[in-house]
């Protein structure tokens, strides 16, 4: 059992009152005028006692009652040692970013998927409230101010697709002690999402891919004499992922050993083109060519200029995107550091083949998310509780305070049963030793 | 004095007075026998010496003075001396609402004496209250009842009394051998009232001790912690009286049997006055028992 109120044992010292009337208080006997007070010797020689059972009863009784008052106002509690362990207050911030409204292959969006995700924690929770936030990162401050008012356990919930961006350090700054911190993840939808897969054979490197696809189509890669064998493949790989070919901007997929890579990167621009973000994003999110470059090596000195897209395990870029200075032939050029047979090109040319231009006013610059990693550097739990609320009783006190009625009118009862006696103990016996 | 003596006990005494008389005159031979066995000592007239007189009643000093033989005549008395000795003591001012027992016994010795006096014998009074002794010889006529009766009404209880120099003074105040009723709640030195009137009756005279008991007395209906403070001494004392009452109901029971005892023991008359009961009643049963053969009551409750 715990105590939600434990200074109102304090109020102990008010023992003393019943205490003190049991050994001071007077109350007057009837008297009555008796003839003759000569037998009284005979049958007892001594007076009465003073405290009798019923007394010393009625003493118990009062203490009781006092203890039981203070034991309710100390608010007991009986749900075990920790009893918000499970049910601590939480505030659920959702994400409400333009990528938390792109449909998923499933018809849902990730707002649909945060906002279900909130209600389960809610319901979880000993009370809480979901706040909707286009940038969650800034609204932590002011959760953590409502936070910090609450008693009980308290938790900070956000949910989000975590774009880079969305929340960093210094939003957590505000953030109290004792309040707990917990990131859920929803699905990052790419602008480009058709929902086709791509699954290369384990440890396929090379490019010999199964013939019979279609044409490539039109999209220009630049690679080296020596990978022309390697650029068919590529295209030939990229059609038979049945992947919807169309025109779009003027992109290049420019391989490692491009002659041209060196002039294509001096002419990289220092920002992106609304289209080429968008292709950023699309080759983001793309699962396959992800797990391609990590699996893969860049070439020695190879350099990847503009937006990297996918890293190698060890970190090294591997795939980036960039706009080109406008006059040029292309206007944006995706450069590969892997070895011009890599299976990994192929995903980079099915990626510039399914680009697609990005819907105005939707544009979300930066595709990169918050790493797992960082969401769980930066987690941790509730603990501490905070302070007590105002409107915060125990629902176990009500039992303490109906033991206190009871015992009010066993006092009552017991009271009105009790004879009264002339003097107190401690004037009875002050009496006795005059006499 | 109308309103000590109530409509009731009026007649009862009516009703008694041929039976009161019959329970005096019980103890001599035929009616108004004296009490006194042979010639009373009061003398009465010289008449000339007769054959057959008693020469021990033959009036040697007249014959000396008159050379003629003269034998002394004595009255015999018939009239009874009764001797009220009523305790005025604040212990029978008990209880205080209703009928104390104070104004029972005034009530019982009115009755008492206005059947003494109504029926040609002698009265007196002899009250003590707070301390002093209020007296009436005994008499006889409508005038000293009258008399009697106002100083009954006149006396209220109060203080202590001296049952033995009451009873004592009582007798002292007979000028002869009488009748002695001392009506009493006798809750005073049992051993001392006892020889005083032990002493009394062993004087010739006819004692009769009429203990007056209130209810609450006997049956002691009290309970919780009570302050009882005693009426002649003022002592008080809280008792758990639930507790008490068993034991204090067997010591009053006690008390009574042991007044009976030793009334009987000591040849004195002995009868219980519950102020609960008629007066008449207890007159009636008190006086029917002193006509019995045995001449003595010695009984219970009148």
């Amino acid at each position: 059992m715990t105590w939600l109120n434990p200074v109102a044992f304090v109020g102990l010292v008010a023992l003393a009152v019943p205490i003190l009337l049991h050994l001071f208080g007077r109350r007057v006997a009837r008297r009555i005028r008796f003839s003759s007070l000569r037998l009284f010797e005979q049958v007892q020689p001594t007076p009465a006692t003073r405290n009798r059972p019923s007394d010393l009863l009625l003493l118990v009784v009062r203490c009781a009652v006092v203890t039981a008052a203070v034991a309710a106002l100390a608010q007991p509690s009986w749900s075990g040692p920790q009893p918000h362990a499970s049910r601590p207050v939480r505030l659920i911030l959702v994400d409400t970013s333009a990528s938390m409204m792109r449909l998923t292959s499933t018809g849902d969006t990730p707002m649909t998927l945060a906002t279900r995700q909130a209600r389960v924690l809610l319901d979880s929770s000993s009370r809480g409230m979901i706040v909707e936030v286009a940038r969650p990162g800034p609204a932590i401050a002011g959760a953590a101010s409502w936070l910090s008012a609450q008693s009980g356990l308290r938790e900070l919930v956000v949910v989000s697709d975590f774009q880079a961006g969305s929340v960093a350090d210094g939003h957590l700054a505000g953030l109290g002690d004792g309040i707990g911190l917990r990131f859920i993840r929803v699905p990052f939808v790419t602008s480009g999402d058709t929902g086709a897969r791509y699954a290369p054979r384990p440890g396929a490197t090379d490019a010999a891919w199964p013939a019979g696809a279609r044409a490539a189509g039109a999209v220009p890669i630049a690679a080296g004499p020596g990978s022309a064998a390697a650029v068919d493949a590529a295209r030939e790989a990229a059609r038979s992922l049945d992947a919807g070919i169309r025109a779009g901007e003027r992109t290049v997929v420019v391989f490692s050993d491009a002659p041209e890579r060196a002039a294509l990167a001096g002419t990289v621009a220092r920002a992106a083109t609304t289209g080429v973000a968008d292709l950023a994003l699309a080759l983001h999110g793309d699962d396959a060519l992800s797990a391609l470059a990590r699996g893969a090596e860049p070439v020695a000195g190879c350099a990847a200029p503009g937006i990297v897209i996918a890293r190698a395990a060890s970190g090294a870029p591997v795939v980036s995107v960039a706009s080109l200075a406008p006059g040029g032939e292309f206007d944006a050029a995706i450069f590969s550091c892997v070895d011009p047979r890599h299976v990994l090109n192929a995903a980079v040319v099915r990626g510039a083949s399914n680009a697609a231009p990005h819907g105005a006013g939707a544009l979300e610059l930066d595709p990169v998310t918050l790493p797992d990693e960082q969401l769980r550097a930066w987690e941790r739990p509730p603990s501490g509780v905070g302070p007590r609320g105002r409107d915060e009783t125990s629902p176990d006190a009500r039992w303490v305070w109906l033991a206190v009625v009871g015992l009010i009118l066993i006092e009552e009862w017991l009271r009105r049963r009790a004879p009264r006696r002339a003097l107190s103990p401690v004037a009875q016996a002050r009496h006795d030793r005059a006499a | 004095m109308a309103a000590v003596l109530p409509a009731d006990v009026i007649t009862a005494i009516e009703d008694l007075e041929l039976a009161a008389r019959l329970v005096v005159e019980g103890l001599r031979a035929g009616p108004h026998r004296s009490p006194f066995h042979g010639y009373s000592s009061e003398f009465q007239q010289h008449r000339p010496y007769r054959a057959g007189d008693d020469l021990k009643y033959l009036d040697w000093k007249l014959l000396a003075r008159t050379d003629r033989l003269y034998t002394r005549q004595f009255r015999e008395t018939t009239s009874m001396a009764v001797m009220l000795v009523v305790d005025g003591s604040a212990s029978m001012r008990f209880p205080e609402q209703g009928v104390s027992k104070w104004r029972y016994a005034a009530v019982v010795a009115a009755a008492l004496a206005h059947l003494v006096i109504t029926q040609g014998d002698a009265a007196g009074l002899l009250a003590m209250t707070g301390g002093g002794m209020t007296y009436l010889p005994a008499k006889g006529g409508r005038q000293h009842l009258r008399s009697l009766l106002s100083t009954l009404d006149r006396l209220s209880p109060a203080g202590r009394w001296s049952p033995a120099r009451g009873i004592a003074r009582g007798a002292e105040l007979l000028k002869r051998r009488g009748v002695v009723l001392v009506l009493s709640d006798f809750q005073d030195d049992e051993a001392e009232t006892h020889r005083e009137l032990r002493r009394v009756a062993s004087h010739g005279h006819d004692v009769a001790m009429l203990q007056v008991v209130a209810p609450d007395e006997a049956a002691f209906p009290y309970t919780g912690d009570v302050e009882f403070e005693d009426a002649e001494s003022g002592e008080r004392r809280v008792v758990d009286a639930g507790l008490l009452a068993p034991a204090y109901r067997q010591a009053f029971s006690a008390f009574l049997e042991r007044s009976r005892r030793n009334a009987l023991r000591d040849r004195v008359d002995y009868a219980v006055l519950r102020i609960d009961r008629p007066a008449g009643d207890a007159l009636r049963d008190f006086l029917m028992r002193r006509g019995e053969p045995d001449g003595h009551a010695g009984g219970g409750p009148a």
